[in-house]
């Protein structure tokens, strides 16, 4: 390659690891500054953070990922079980495609769309009074699970998909002709063999229901107790501007989450070397 | 039994994803909707919605942003995959942590440490559209950046330049004739994906500017509080949007696999 | 272990509307060692797998001995199967692997754990039980698999290409081993391959199958000594194959008289080292490619229209252009 194409290149590289120090890192670093006040250490701020209403928004936002990754992870583990056993490669195929779009579609339209289909008149409530059914609520607690299932159901499955092909039929085949059932081979060989991917992709899921801010907020105007929208609150809403306490409710999310990134990373190892044979 | 299970499961899926998108649709032309079925059916909400100006500023919004930070998404990533790849794979690893930085620190957070950050000098970005182009780019990179890279690895360009140079190609021939070519589709479904990222994008949008430069997202939220069905005709926007960029995006890739992180 | 024979009554298999398998009728002493040999698509995998009980045959039976096992599913079979990609189970060590079948059928712990060590020393991997497999060389993991269809003691052994996976050095000493243990043991075994070496080296009978049907049955030497058709004389060792022409005083090879045992009723054959060099041969040709084999060299020789392959020992110096003259004794040519 000519000197001039490579330098050119090596300085927006150079450009770009600026442009994420600017605004990737940095930002992102900063936020312990909220531990220095006047030239010392100060857990002020975190005091303040602990407070019981932050400590329940906390544990709000812990169960409804806890929660919602697990709908989402037994549904999804059984829907790539499905696609991996179905012969029809167009089913594959599209129901693949379908998962991978909808697992990233989520914010306002989404909340919306279950507002009409489950809010006061919605739909299916209005299906489920008619049927003498109790109807959803999808303003109240397991309104948010509903509409969550929307992308956490594919997420699993588009993720579970790889770890199911690294299943090999002869694998099934060998086992049979050594007396198990499929049951058997399911609970002695498939399951083991998958539990590194499926913890994995739980911890994703757990961390995209975690951090997310724009379906509970377009869903409830932000009238939920939950760590996500109280640092929005913090930082934009009508209640004040307080940008220490937001960046120590940052700190305390980014902390979870940097936990599961590390569970992820963890997990992923086990599961490559299981699935390399 | 297994069998019917599997069917079971597969048409659940299917109708869970499609169910609301036909529920809003119906809703975005129906005049009322209180018992099973509308009462009936207008173009009303539509031709209302299609009139607004605020729409349609907001929809030209979302697309600036959205074609910015694909531009720039495009820009950084191609020259500094090519030269890692090329010439410094053992930077790969840094590359690979930083895009995986927005998954401890996703929009939420992001917005808070920009808004400390910019809302003095010496860069008073704060409340302009310019930070939050960058946030929205810094957001959506790792989906770009995986779509640039596999294509980068697939193509295995230093092999490739060394045959195309054996060829008696120059440098500039190789690129353009041989590397660029093959890790187009790639470039560009990473482009589709980063594009339909920041089109959907909220918290940030919300959190850092607000109604000061309203978003499509933004507005559905303040239209929904007084126009149901409004509201209703811009979901159904969105998800044509997202269905569409995301099946674009995914029939530029040879391999129907996806990555998340 | 109890001894038993395979017998298989007139198999066939559709996939499709394709036919895999047409009318394979066949029977297996007990402790005999029997290949299935072919290339790829002739139907060995899909009879092997319709023993294993993995497919259904659309028509005809499988009996072990005398039982019929045609409707018994493979998990009560109770056959061993070897595979071409090892299949071992990575989420269990070796211990875990060879264990599998002994705990599937709840045999007590302490019998498992002697078991599994006679069959680790059986195929020599002692001290390896706490191994994970995916520390095994190809060798070993596909030894493992062996123990593990051996352990809990089959009445039938089915090797599906059970060395294609492996280096050559690797491949030729498994397959001593192999056939060795298969002896010792006595057990009836089923082995599909399509490397014909390996057929012949191995087995007691070989089942020569080609587009689903079996072209022939036999011992390696009657297959190599008096193949039944064209394709059984090409599939098995090579051959110059010809189609004589009748003339007044006998038949006519590559443009020269011959004189032929019998008559001929298809095409008339040869193997390459049973064609000499002699300076009274009857066929003149000329050298066109010499490749030196190390303790022979194998000579492609124009005669008349024709292409033959000659085994020559390597003292004989040859090059390309030079005239030579061939002989084929009478009772070398074999009529298929």
């Amino acid at each position: 390659m000519s000197l001039g194409l490579r330098w050119a290149s090596v300085g927006i590289a150079l450009l770009f690891v600026l442009f994420l120090l600017l605004f990737e890192v940095l930002p992102g670093l900063l936020l312990a500054r909220v531990f220095w006040s006047e030239g010392q250490l100060s857990l002020a701020s975190w005091a303040e953070a602990t407070r019981p209403l932050f400590q329940r928004a906390l544990r709000n936002s812990i169960e409804l990922a806890f929660y919602s990754a697990l709908q989402g992870a037994v549904l999804g583990t059984l829907t790539a079980w499905a696609l991996w056993s179905s012969a029809n490669p167009l089913v594959k195929r599209f129901t693949t495609g379908l998962s991978a779009v909808a697992a990233n579609f989520a914010g306002p339209p989404l909340a919306f769309a279950f507002i009409v289909l489950l809010g006061g008149n919605g739909f299916l409530n209005l299906i489920l009074k008619g049927l003498g059914l109790p109807t959803v609520d999808i303003y109240g607690k397991e309104g948010l699970y509903w509409v969550y299932l929307y992308f956490q159901w594919p997420l699993m499955t588009v993720l579970m998909l790889p770890a199911f092909g690294a299943i090999q039929r002869e694998w099934l085949e060998a086992a049979r002709s050594l007396g198990s059932n499929q049951w058997g081979f399911w609970w002695r060989v498939g399951i083991p063999v998958l539990l590194p991917s499926i913890l994995g992709s739980y911890i994703l899921l757990f961390a995209n229901a975690f951090g997310a801010y724009a379906t509970v907020y377009a869903l409830t105007q932000g009238q939920r107790n939950l760590l996500p929208l109280q640092i929005g609150f913090q930082v934009g809403g009508d209640i004040g501007y307080n940008p220490v306490l937001a960046s120590t409710l940052a700190l305390m999310m980014a902390l979870v989450l940097a936990v599961s990134l590390v569970l992820y990373r963890l997990s992923r190892r086990w599961a490559a070397r299981m699935e390399q044979v | 039994m297994s069998q019917l299970f599997r069917r079971f499961l597969l048409v659940a899926l299917g109708l869970y994803l499609f169910l609301p998108i036909l529920a809003s649709f119906a809703y975005s032309v129906a005049t009322s909707w209180t018992t099973l079925l509308p009462e009936g059916y207008t173009l009303k909400h539509w031709a209302n919605l299609l009139e607004n100006q605020r729409f349609w500023l907001s929809l030209g919004r979302t697309a600036l942003l959205s074609f910015s930070v694909v531009a720039l998404s495009i820009f950084f990533l191609v020259p500094t995959l090519f030269v890692v790849r090329m010439y410094y794979p053992k930077v790969a690893g840094v590359l690979e942590f930083l895009t995986l930085w927005p998954f401890v620190f996703p929009g939420v957070i992001l917005a808070v440490g920009l808004i400390s950050l910019y809302s003095g000098p010496p860069l008073q970005l704060a409340q302009t559209p310019l930070l939050l182009i960058a946030a929205v780019t810094v957001i959506s990179l790792p989906y770009a950046y995986r779509a640039v890279d596999n294509a980068f690895a697939a193509a295995d360009i230093k092999t490739l330049a060394e045959a195309a140079r054996s060829l008696g190609a120059d440098d500039a021939k190789t690129l353009a004739w041989v590397i660029l070519p093959t890790v187009l589709p790639g470039v560009l479904s990473g482009g589709v994906l980063a594009f339909s990222a920041a089109f959907g994008e909220f918290a940030l949008t919300q959190l850092l500017i607000g109604t000061l430069w309203e978003t499509l997202p933004v507005y559905q939220v303040q239209l929904a509080r007084t126009d149901g069905n409004g509201s209703a005709a811009i979901t159904v926007l969105s998800f044509l949007a997202a269905w569409g960029l995301g099946f674009w995006a995914l029939s530029l890739r040879k391999d129907a696999k996806v990555s998340v992180i | 272990m109890q001894k038993v024979g395979i017998r298989l009554e007139n198999l066939h298999k559709h996939f499709q509307g394709k036919t895999a398998v047409e009318g394979v009728g066949l029977e297996v002493a007990p402790g005999e060692l029997v290949s299935l040999l072919g290339p790829s698509g002739c139907g060995k995998t899909t009879t092997l797998r319709m023993i294993a009980g993995f497919e259904q045959p659309d028509k005809g039976r499988v009996y072990f001995g005398e039982q019929d096992v045609t409707a018994l599913p493979a998990e009560e079979r109770r056959v061993g199967m070897v595979f071409q990609s090892y299949a071992l189970f990575p989420n269990l060590s070796v211990a875990g692997n060879i264990g599998f079948g002994l705990r599937v059928a709840r045999w007590p712990a302490e019998r498992i754990k002697r078991r599994v060590g006679e069959m680790l020393e059986l195929v020599g991997l002692l001290g390896f039980e706490h191994r994970p497999v995916q520390n095994l060389s190809g060798g070993q993991r596909q030894r493992v698999a062996l123990a593990r269809a051996l352990a809990p003691e089959p009445r039938v052994l089915l090797l599906d290409e059970p060395l294609s996976a492996l280096d050559a050095k690797i491949r030729a000493g498994l397959r001593t081993e192999l056939r060795r243990l298969q002896l010792e043991l006595g057990i009836t075994t089923l082995l599909v391959t399509h490397d014909q070496e390996e057929a012949m080296s191995m087995s007691d009978r070989v089942v020569v199958m080609n587009q689903g049907r079996i072209e022939q049955v036999g011992t390696p030497r009657e297959l190599y000594t008096r193949p039944k058709s064209p394709f059984v004389a090409t599939f098995v060792g090579s051959m110059n194959l010809f189609t004589p022409e009748k003339t007044p005083g006998g038949y006519r090879i590559s443009g020269h008289e011959v004189a032929l045992p019998a008559a001929p009723a298809g095409q008339v054959g040869v193997r390459p080292e049973r064609v000499e060099l002699n300076p009274h041969g009857s066929f003149s040709g000329t050298v066109e490619l010499v490749t030196y084999l190390g303790a022979e060299q194998q000579v492609l020789v124009r005669v008349g229209p024709d292409l033959w392959t000659v085994l020559v020992p390597n003292q004989v110096l040859l090059q390309r252009g030079d005239l030579v003259r061939l002989h084929v004794p009478e009772d070398a040519w074999i009529l298929v």
